[in-house]
């Protein structure tokens, strides 16, 4: 238990990305997907891929982009990985790339935190918190709108 | 050997004529405004919906679903900011959210679900035959497509069309138009009788 805290930790430390604003939306009883956006920064003079990732919240868990075809109906297209370039980074935001969660265990209620492990292409892996937003969010710090007049 | 170009430019130019024969018809034709188009589905509670019984009303419809991450709740979520900005109007505006997904969208995760966004959103479901129709009427691409393990996704369109109240369609909007831009639409609809 100690060792593998003791691991993690090393493995967050030594890790090649830095993950910000994660979040995800909050989702319904019995809504079996759900998306997380982030920022994915990569410090080192060396491109790094992002492979998948697992959460405790999921059965599984995919890389996905949303593409829009000339007819302009949207398609999600699963990735195999995503690239982060050398001194850059990649925004996984909607309407383009997101960590899809499938067979969620529970709703995701809005204020909570969720967690995810982001695994990279040498097999480490970086922790990140994931707030969960209102549904309807589309960026980390989206107030909800007040609905009723 | 010089024919081998001009071979495969024919090739090249019937399968982009075999593309567009087949293209799938979608949402981007411009809604014309035309005659008011009948429509019959469900709310959560079994009861019937229809076209008439919306008339009055300036309705926003979305055809969407549940299991849909990324681009489902951004529209739904400008369609409540869109509401929220409308005021005292808000009440002569119905949004209704209409399943693509009728197998997964049970009637009890949609009445979970829309209210998550706005709780003047009404989910709509309906046999699979009310569905096509309704998809047939909107010109609404819905494909079902195999994903990871008994999973799949749907490929679908996503503008939300704007009905007036005699129930013809007046326009469309989306979360790439600004908040705004889509208030002043459905003011000047609601003004029209």
């Amino acid at each position: 238990m100690i060792r593998t805290a003791f691991l993690l930790a090393l493995a967050t430390i030594v890790s090649a990305v830095e993950i910000s604003g994660a979040f995800a939306r909050a989702t319904a009883p019995g809504q079996g997907a759900a998306g997380v956006f982030m920022t994915v920064k990569n410090p080192s003079d060396q491109p790094v891929e992002v492979t998948g990732a697992t959460s405790s919240r999921a059965g599984r868990v995919e890389l996905h982009r949303t593409e829009t075809g000339a007819d302009g109906v949207k398609r999600m297209v699963h990735q195999p990985s995503i690239t982060i370039p050398a001194k850059g980074q990649v925004v996984l935001a909607p309407g383009g790339l997101h960590v899809m969660l499938l067979d969620l265990t529970a709703p995701l209620t809005e204020g909570s935190t969720i967690d995810l492990d982001v695994t990279l292409g040498d097999g480490t892996k970086v922790t990140t918190p994931v707030i969960v937003k209102w549904a309807g969010a589309t960026d980390a710090t989206a107030e909800k709108p007040s609905c009723c007049p | 050997m010089s024919f081998r170009p001009v071979i495969i430019s024919l090739v090249v130019l019937a399968l982009a004529g075999l593309a567009l024969a087949f293209a799938p018809t979608g949402t981007t034709a411009r809604p014309d405004q035309g005659d008011a188009r009948p429509f019959q589905l469900r709310d959560t509670e079994g009861n019937l919906v229809t076209d008439t019984s919306l008339r009055g009303q300036v309705v926003l419809l979305y055809f969407g679903y549940t299991f849909c991450p990324d681009v489902c709740p951004t529209e739904l979520g400008y369609v409540a900011r869109v509401l929220r900005a409308m005021g005292d109007d808000v009440e002569r505006t119905t949004p209704l959210f209409v399943t693509v997904d009728p197998e997964r969208d049970t009637p009890e995760l949609l009445k979970g679900y829309a209210p998550l966004f706005h709780p003047r959103i009404r989910a709509l479901t309906g046999t699979p035959e009310e569905l096509a129709a309704v998809f047939k009427t909107f010109g609404v691409t819905a494909r079902k497509v195999p994903g990871a393990g008994s999973h799949y996704l749907m490929d679908h369109s996503s503008s939300i069309t704007v009905l007036d109240r005699q129930g013809r369609v007046a326009a469309t909007i989306g979360s790439t138009d600004t908040i705004a831009r889509s208030v002043t639409t459905l003011r000047d609809i609601l003004g029209k009788p």
